[in-house]
């Protein structure tokens, strides 16, 4: 047991700060409390967000070309919704008809880009016509809703005889149609986005559709209230069954009130297909009398499916509110579990002021900073208070066994365990914090957001535990000496002797050193399979049985792919886009990538020319050609694009003929697949040069996401290389010794390895929201190994014997890190029930992290050290030897 | 569950382990003060 004398005398400055801290404690209360409810108020402001620009690295030139097209040729934020009879095909009047609608409803949502809506429902979705006199025109496939069964079969055959539309919107087998919706990216806003597709697109058209279409709001006037008056009845639905009339107003279902034709699906969605329902309903020129009218709630005879970044976003959002109740078991539960280790619950309330604290300093921060948080870095939050917490879980112990050893003296414990713990609480507060802020270094704007507010969240670990916790323990009224007593008896105190004396036993060295080899080599081998990007075609945001996953599931099955890379061709000078070899070459780029699995089908300003040169001839496929002039390419394409305004030409095609693009919709975003299309595509650009243009990788989801994976594969083995040359370097400062990094980084190497080897093995990939988690992994480790070995320190100061150093410090601090350990993983751990399936999958790893560094921390450490005896420690026993009376006084008072 | 939901659940929480812990004490000194006087 150390001596409080001797320590006293290294330490003298810290033990006068503990003092003074406690002489000013009000004043120094009241500042400290001031900030944190200023702090605290901005916490409430926060919101949930994210911005797309912040998570691409802007500097990368792929990048670039997106932002400067995106908003011409579409950028990476589609959403597609697929409507899928369940029986038969679309090709009648009610589903073309909702297909019409849903369409048009779309255009509505916020953020929607009006002139990048595909659909056959949508006026930008043209095919040609010949018209009398041998003119071609390109009309929009549906001008309005269909009324007959003519109009529907009509609309069947221009969707077979148009290339750019069948297989594309409509499915081969035509039982689906596809609607296609580019959002601008400035105006994203994922919430509102979810909640107006689900209440306006969806519901009134899939299962709040009663077999009539309901008017809508006027678009000329939208603010003027629209009353859910019957439109159109079709024969032989529920509407029609029930006796609806056409121009009656539904104001009521089940008695409560409907104001519009959105409100009434939303009271619709409620009933289980086969229920009655009453609907109150004012007759057509029947004034103000309200009949009850009995309506059978109908089957589904369509299914609509909804995929994309923007909705993939929505559902994380929507699935954001799951951190309450993760934060309110995790709090009780911790709360329990201090209480039962420290049988007090002084225990359990002072690492909670310190959490809440930093939590409140942290997150008034991120306000005052102008940053949202991100729902899928609400992980980061739990984490950095859990790592306060175990901070405060240290100092309480230490000042329970100062209690004792101090006589019962409530202000010289507070004292000496602040003096005591100084060192290694401050050095791993700055571990922690400059070990994130390497994150810095990548080129993303939220990781560099990411690394200042957790940086500075964990620099504030040092207000609320450093300096408030000696004047919070002077203000709380000292414990019962038999609750500290009660520590050292207890069922989990045996079980640490026991461990400790296994693990330092001859055998169990050996064991110990073995069994980590070992775990290393199998870890090195496995995580030989961990991957940059995505790893399977399900997004890993959420579950795989999600909706949104069963979703685009759904739809890359009917359409084969949906999701865009988009390669700009840009002209060197105007009209390089009629230039018949730039054109042939992109046909040729389109044909010689359609060979790769990843694809499933491209577009390019050549096939609208080719599809005008066949309506030329009948539809004949061998004239599906390139003409061989520009002045030939020039008039087809005069043809097709005469009628059209600029603003729905230019998703082709720039306004001067100068740049289009090839599209190419992907199967997935699989890791590998974008690696493997990337670099298809450079080989083509390589070996097939145009004259009067040059391709520009790339936009479109595969674009982005491809430049996010290539700045991960750079800067992933940078971040590990900063955050552990970091953690060395602060440790040599700290010891004045260069092994002590190698001793204090070997059990988190090996938990890094096996942390990897455990992503490549559950199918985890590398991406730019992992990145900053598994930063931080290697940073949180480093806390476990430095309280022991400062303990170890601190006891061969005064007992100069190393094995009976680290025995005491086992016991003692190993006992408290062990606590602190399962602490820390239980606040991490709940997040594995987390709906969002990316948070689950951190929250379980990262849990399985701390738990392994603490684990190498508390074996291997200890280990390594008996066994190589480093000078660095054994030159602290020459210490305790030149203080003989010191050492022979402190162990008459153990 | 929404924020204030939890919040109140956890301040309720931990005053209630706070009031427990203090009324399983309070018995125990008593004991203790009992087994002192016999």
């Amino acid at each position: 047991m150390s001596s409080g004398t001797a320590s006293e005398q290294d330490k003298r400055a810290l033990y006068w700060l503990g003092e003074r801290l406690i002489d000013y404690r009000h004043p120094v209360m009241a500042v400290v409390l001031v900030i944190t409810g200023i702090f605290a108020y901005w916490s409430f402001q926060l919101k949930l967000e994210t911005s797309f620009g912040d998570l691409l690295p802007q500097s990368h030139p792929f990048v670039q070309v997106h932002n400067k097209y995106a908003g011409t040729f579409g950028g990476a934020n589609n959403i597609q919704l697929m409507v899928e009879s369940k029986e038969g095909d679309i090709f009648n009047v009610p589903t073309l008809t909702r297909i019409y609608k849903i369409t048009e409803e779309m255009d509505r949502v916020y953020g929607v880009n009006h002139n990048q809506i595909d659909s056959i429902g949508h006026r930008t979705t043209r095919y040609l016509r010949a018209q009398s006199g041998g003119f071609l025109k390109a009309e929009p496939v549906m001008l309005a809703v269909p009324k007959t069964a003519e109009d529907a079969s009509s609309i069947r055959r221009i969707v077979h005889n148009t290339e750019s539309i069948y297989g594309i919107l409509v499915s081969l087998d035509d039982r689906a149609a596809l609607v296609r919706a580019n959002f601008i990216e400035a105006r994203l806003d994922h919430r509102r986005t979810f909640t107006e597709i689900n209440e306006r697109v969806i519901a009134p058209f899939e299962n709040g559709w009663i077999g009539a279409l309901i008017k809508g709001p006027d678009p000329l006037h939208p603010e003027v209230p629209a009353p859910a008056i019957v439109d159109t009845l079709y024969r032989g639905t529920a509407a029609t069954d029930a006796g609806l009339r056409q121009g009656d107003t539904i104001v009521s279902v089940e008695g409560r009130p409907v104001s519009d034709r959105v409100a009434l699906a939303a009271q619709i969605v409620k009933h289980p297909p086969g229920a009655a329902v009453t609907l109150g309903v004012k007759r057509a020129g029947g004034g103000e009398q309200v009949e009850n009218v009995k309506l059978t709630i109908p089957e589904r005879d369509v299914q609509v499916y909804v995929a994309g970044e923007p909705r993939l976003y929505g559902w994380v959002y929507s699935y954001a509110t799951d951190v309450f109740w993760i934060f309110t078991v995790t709090w009780c539960a911790e709360w329990i579990l201090r209480w039962l280790y420290f049988h007090d619950w002084r225990g359990a309330l002072r690492p909670s002021i310190t959490g809440v604290i930093a939590a409140f300093w942290g997150l008034g921060f991120v306000h005052l900073i102008g940053f949202a948080l991100d729902p899928l870095i609400l992980v980061m939050p739990f984490l950095v208070s859990a790592r306060a917490v175990s901070h405060a879980i240290q100092m309480h112990d230490r000042y329970y066994e100062e209690f004792e050893r101090h006589n019962w003296d409530q202000r010289k414990a507070i004292v000496a365990a602040f003096a005591e713990l100084f060192v290694p609480t401050f050095a791993g507060v700055i571990t922690d914090a400059l070990g994130v802020l390497v994150i810095i270094l990548v080129p993303v704007v939220m990781l560099q957001k990411l690394a200042v507010v957790i940086s500075w969240w964990i620099s504030a670990i040092t207000v609320s535990e450093m300096l408030l916790n000696p004047i919070v323990y002077y203000y709380l009224r000292a414990p019962d000496p038999e609750v500290v007593l009660a520590r050292d008896k207890g069922w989990y105190k045996a079980a640490i002797n026991r461990l400790t004396d296994y693990n330092l036993s001859a055998f169990g060295k050996r064991f110990t050193l073995a069994f980590w080899l070992i775990l290393a080599v199998i870890g090195a081998f496995m995580m030989r399979g961990l991957i940059v990007g995505d790893p399977t075609s399900a997004s890993p945001l959420v579950w795989e049985d999600s909706p949104y996953n069963v979703s685009h599931a759904h739809i890359q099955d009917k359409f084969g792919g949906v999701e865009p890379l988009i390669v700009v061709a840009e002209g060197k000078d105007r009209d390089a886009m009629k230039d018949p070899q730039a054109l042939r070459t992109m046909v040729k780029f389109q044909r010689f990538l359609e060979r790769d699995p990843a694809v499933g089908y491209s577009f390019s300003l050549g096939d609208i020319l080719r599809s005008v040169n066949m309506v030329f001839h009948e539809l004949e496929p061998k004239w599906g050609v390139i003409p061989n002039t520009a002045r030939d390419v020039g008039q087809t394409f005069f043809v097709f694009f005469a009628n059209l305004p600029p603003t729905e030409t230019s998703k082709y095609v720039t306004p001067d003929y100068a740049t289009a693009h090839v599209t190419f919709f992907c199967r997935n975003h699989k890791g590998d697949n974008i690696a493997r299309i990337i670099q298809r595509c450079q080989e083509f650009i390589r070996d097939n040069p145009m004259e009067k243009a040059n391709f520009r990788l790339a936009g479109g989801l595969i674009g982005v996401l491809a430049a996010a994976n290539e700045a991960l594969v750079r800067n992933d083995l940078l971040m590990n290389f900063l955050g552990f040359f970091t953690i060395y370097v602060i440790v040599l400062f700290s010891y004045r010794s260069w092994a002590a990094g190698l001793y204090l980084l070997a059990p988190l190497f090996i938990s890094n390895i096996l942390i990897n080897a455990a992503m490549a093995y559950f199918g985890i990939g590398v991406n730019i929201n992992t990145l900053p988690l598994v930063t931080v992994g290697v940073g949180f480790g480093i806390d476990y190994g430095l309280y022991i070995l400062s303990r170890i320190i601190e006891e061969i100061r005064v007992n100069g014997d190393l094995d009976l150093s680290i025995r005491e410090a086992l016991v003692t601090s190993g006992k408290a890190v062990s606590f602190t350990a399962f602490c820390m993983v239980g606040g991490t751990a709940l997040w594995s029930f987390s709906n969002i399936r990316f948070n689950a999958v951190m929250g379980g790893l990262l849990a399985v992290w701390m738990f392994v560094s603490f684990l190498a921390s508390e074996t291997l450490l200890p280990v390594m050290i008996s066994y190589f005896r480093p000078s660095f420690i054994l030159r602290e026993a020459a210490r305790a030897q030149q203080r003989p009376a010191v050492a022979a006084t402190a162990a008459a008072v153990s | 569950m929404g924020l204030w939901e939890s919040i109140a659940i956890v301040v309720v929480f931990s005053i209630g382990v706070i009031v427990a812990d203090e009324i399983i004490h309070a018995r125990r000194r008593k004991r203790r003060e009992r087994e002192g006087a016999h």
